[in-house]
């Protein structure tokens, strides 16, 4: 599903990862640790083709970074979900809207949006907040509203760069058990974190960034 | 986003004031256009003949004239006649100072339409001015060289001044469009992030270049209906053109907006 093959990438003249290569399979549940700067965010960027590796290969599904086109980018992120640690909402919409903006934005007819919107709000357990602003949310509901939104469109894979890098413990094992029931229902995720004892607390495929390599 | 407002206030108002700048101009190089015409379908030739030539003889000439590349009629004017418009036009009789009437006849000859330029004129001008019943011809070609050239000018001067306005109008919709991007920067950022199309994330920013303009070109079609009535009520002149100048405003400020628009976006919405 995910393949990086002998990927170089560099910023300016530092160099990230000089030759990794890297598999994926549908439904996995993969964790990316390293320190700060590894280069953890810049592997999710490369999977989500935000960016593109200097020398090697990503492929993604049918996509390939090395022949995708521009306009298939954005067909490719439907099928790709993914969350941040500062959870990028709107902030003068409220939830429903914030979620439903993801299906609105892809072109979904508007009948189904409000179908679909109420599956996911569900799903993350938030339907009941659906009208309430997101400023007014704990950073717990706003991550889940984050996570809703990445669900709109009903990715195979979601992206989640240190999902809980903001939140206290309890509300980061609220995520957690929130990623890993998305992930039993047969997405693929991969995610980037610091906190390693959540590694040990939600087992899963551990990679980790060291000198530039990606390593088991 | 308050920016945005205030930056769109004056979009608006700069492509409505370019629009007017661009419509004053081309409607001053239509009437300057239309003076020129009137002058040039006036260019006559006058052709002063030997006195002494007798009406059989006056009769031919006229045919020979006649006969010529580029004439298109010709009025003969005797000796009396020239008297007559010379005491009509200042008001004394020369033969009252000299005791003799000192005026020649002449033909008055009027150039077929293709002919009526400075050079046209100048050629048809020697060649009558060969032949043996011919004293002088006169005609006016220094002055239809000078209103040739100044007109030449003015349309050079407004067309320099159209194509700056016009790309001053473009830069500014641009950079409004830039103000407006910054400030949704963050949906901007979503919509990439969830997969969003490169046209449906700028469909809205074109959309409103598009509407900026047409909003302008209304203020200036206005704007110029406004003026035209003063001219006509305060000078009982009648400007031509002016359908064009009302509904042309509009269609061209809506294509202001949408080439400012596309240039704003390919310089500051990197999709």
């Amino acid at each position: 599903m995910i393949e990086l093959l002998n990927v170089w990438y560099r910023i300016g003249d530092n160099a990230i990862f000089s030759g990794i290569d890297f598999a994926m399979n549908p439904g996995e549940f993969i964790y990316v640790v390293g320190p700060s700067g590894s280069g953890k965010s810049t592997l999710l960027r490369l999977v989500h083709m935000d960016i593109f590796p200097v020398r090697g290969q990503v492929r993604v599904a049918d996509y390939n970074s090395q022949s995708i086109e521009p306009k298939d980018i954005p067909h490719l992120r439907r099928k790709v979900g993914m969350v941040f640690q500062d959870y990028k909402l709107l902030e003068d919409r409220n939830v429903f809207e914030n979620v439903a903006f993801a299906l609105w934005a892809t072109g979904s007819p508007s009948r189904k949006i409000k179908k679909r919107v109420f599956q996911v709000l569900t799903e993350v357990r938030l339907s009941h907040k659906r009208y309430s602003m997101v400023q007014d949310l704990s950073g717990g509901e706003q991550q889940r509203v984050a996570i809703a939104r990445s669900l709109a469109n009903e990715p195979f894979l979601l992206l989640a760069d240190e999902p809980t890098g903001n939140l206290d413990a309890e509300s980061a094992e609220e995520i957690m058990r929130l990623l890993k029931r998305i992930n039993g229902k047969g997405t693929a995720v991969l995610m980037t974190t610091h906190r390693e004892e959540l590694v040990r607390q939600f087992p899963g495929r551990l990679m980790r960034i060291q000198h530039e390599r990606l390593l088991s | 986003m308050r920016r945005a407002h205030i930056a769109s206030i004056v979009t608006v108002s700069t492509i409505a004031i370019t629009l007017i700048l661009l419509d004053l101009f081309m409607m001053l190089t239509l009437n300057v256009n239309r003076i020129i015409r009137t002058f040039k379908a006036q260019m006559f030739l006058e052709v002063f003949i030997d006195n002494t030539l007798n009406t059989e003889a006056i009769e031919i000439s006229k045919q020979e004239l006649q006969q010529m590349e580029g004439v298109d009629s010709i009025q003969y004017i005797s000796q009396e006649q020239a008297l007559e418009r010379f005491a009509n036009e200042f008001g004394e009789d020369p033969r009252t100072l000299l005791g003799e009437n000192p005026l020649p006849p002449s033909f008055q000859i009027l150039l077929k339409p293709d002919y009526r330029t400075p050079d046209h004129a100048d050629a048809v001008a020697l060649e009558i001015g060969k032949k043996r019943f011919v004293n002088e011809v006169v005609y006016h070609g220094r002055f239809y060289r000078m209103v040739e050239k100044y007109s030449r000018i003015v349309f050079l001067v407004d067309l320099g001044l159209v194509l700056l306005v016009f790309a001053a109008a473009l830069l500014l919709v641009a950079n409004t469009l830039r103000l407006t991007i910054m400030a949704q920067s963050k949906s901007i950022q979503i919509m990439k992030l969830i997969g969003a199309t490169q046209n449906f994330i700028r469909r809205p920013y074109l959309i409103q270049g598009i509407f900026q303009g047409s909003l302008g070109g209304i203020v200036c079609a206005f704007v110029l209906w406004c003026f035209a009535k003063l001219i006509i009520w305060k000078f009982s002149l009648h400007p031509v053109g002016m359908p064009f100048f009302f509904w042309g405003p509009i269609v061209l400020g809506g294509l202001l907006g949408f080439l400012g628009s596309q240039l704003g976006l390919r310089r500051h919405l990197n999709t």
